[in-house]
């Protein structure tokens, strides 16, 4: 997906997953959802995947390429199946602003919802901070 | 896997000329400003590529996608008018879209780069693909 080769960049230790999104449930507002993950180098790009978050059984994978300071990928999520949304997966992508020192993301993502029992796209904010080395 | 949009349509060849039209904060007025392209979509193993057609601004737009069902994730790249308002800047970014059961119309939003007086920043807005005819020359000019 990059548009020019980079330098391959390291992401090291564990890395703080954060993004927005409108609950669309009645009375609903913003909520965040928040995982620890990690990042590894994998083809031409980088994977991301948690390793804990703040509801049990919820997973987030995402693959980025890095053009310069932007970042680009897709992700997919698995709730959890006991949570409020019942194990749905979510897929969508996002587009990041890196900055220099490589340790903070920041942008917003674009997926699917529900609104009103039918399916609508939505975009929200989305952050990856580097959480220890 | 549960999707949300729990479909299983099986998206069928797209062809004919589309109109994407994506939606961006504008700079002179308040509200929206609307991108247009006419555009062919050509089918792959997974999803879809788009492409512009020529136009008298020399715009360009291109995009790919894969399908899950009756949603399409992707990415895009725009290289706007060179005599326009963003002087030939090159736009990249991400999209989504929901294809409609008749499979005329998709509709969805873009995140992309932009710029705020010199800064970089992350964008979002409306995009829509409509099925729009069989041949250009019988279609209103954009």
């Amino acid at each position: 997906m990059a548009l020019t080769t980079n330098d391959i960049l390291k992401f090291p230790g564990t890395w703080h997953c954060r993004y927005w999104y409108p609950n669309t449930k009645p009375g609903g507002r913003e909520e965040t959802s928040e995982y620890t993950v990690k990042i590894d180098r994998h083809d031409d790009g980088y994977v991301v995947h948690s390793i804990g978050s703040d509801v049990p059984e919820a997973h987030l994978e995402a693959r980025f390429t890095v053009d310069g300071s932007l970042v680009t990928g897709t992700f997919m999520e698995n709730s959890s199946p006991s949570g409020e949304w019942e194990g749905m997966t979510y897929k969508g992508a996002f587009q990041l602003i890196m900055n220099d020192e490589h340790t903070h993301m920041e942008g917003m993502w674009v997926a699917a919802g529900y609104n009103n029992g039918k399916p609508k796209v939505f975009t929200g904010h989305w952050e990856l901070a580097q959480a220890a080395e | 896997m549960k999707l949300v949009t729990s479909s299983n349509m099986q998206v069928g060849p797209l062809s004919g000329i589309w109109r994407c039209s994506y939606y961006f904060p504008s700079n002179t007025h308040n509200g929206d400003d609307a991108s247009s392209y006419y555009v062919r979509l050509e089918r792959t193993q997974d999803g879809f590529v788009l492409h512009s057609l020529p136009n008298a601004q020399s715009a360009y737009i291109q995009a790919h996608c894969t399908l899950d069902a009756n949603l399409a994730t992707g990415v895009w790249l725009e290289n706007t008018a060179p005599q326009g308002e963003f002087q030939g800047k090159m736009y990249s970014g991400v999209f989504q879209v929901i294809i409609s059961d008749d499979q005329k119309h998709m509709e969805g939003r873009w995140v992309g780069i932009g710029s705020d007086h010199g800064r970089q920043k992350i964008y979002e807005g409306a995009w829509e693909i409509t099925y729009a005819g069989e041949v250009l020359k019988d279609l209103p000019e954009l």
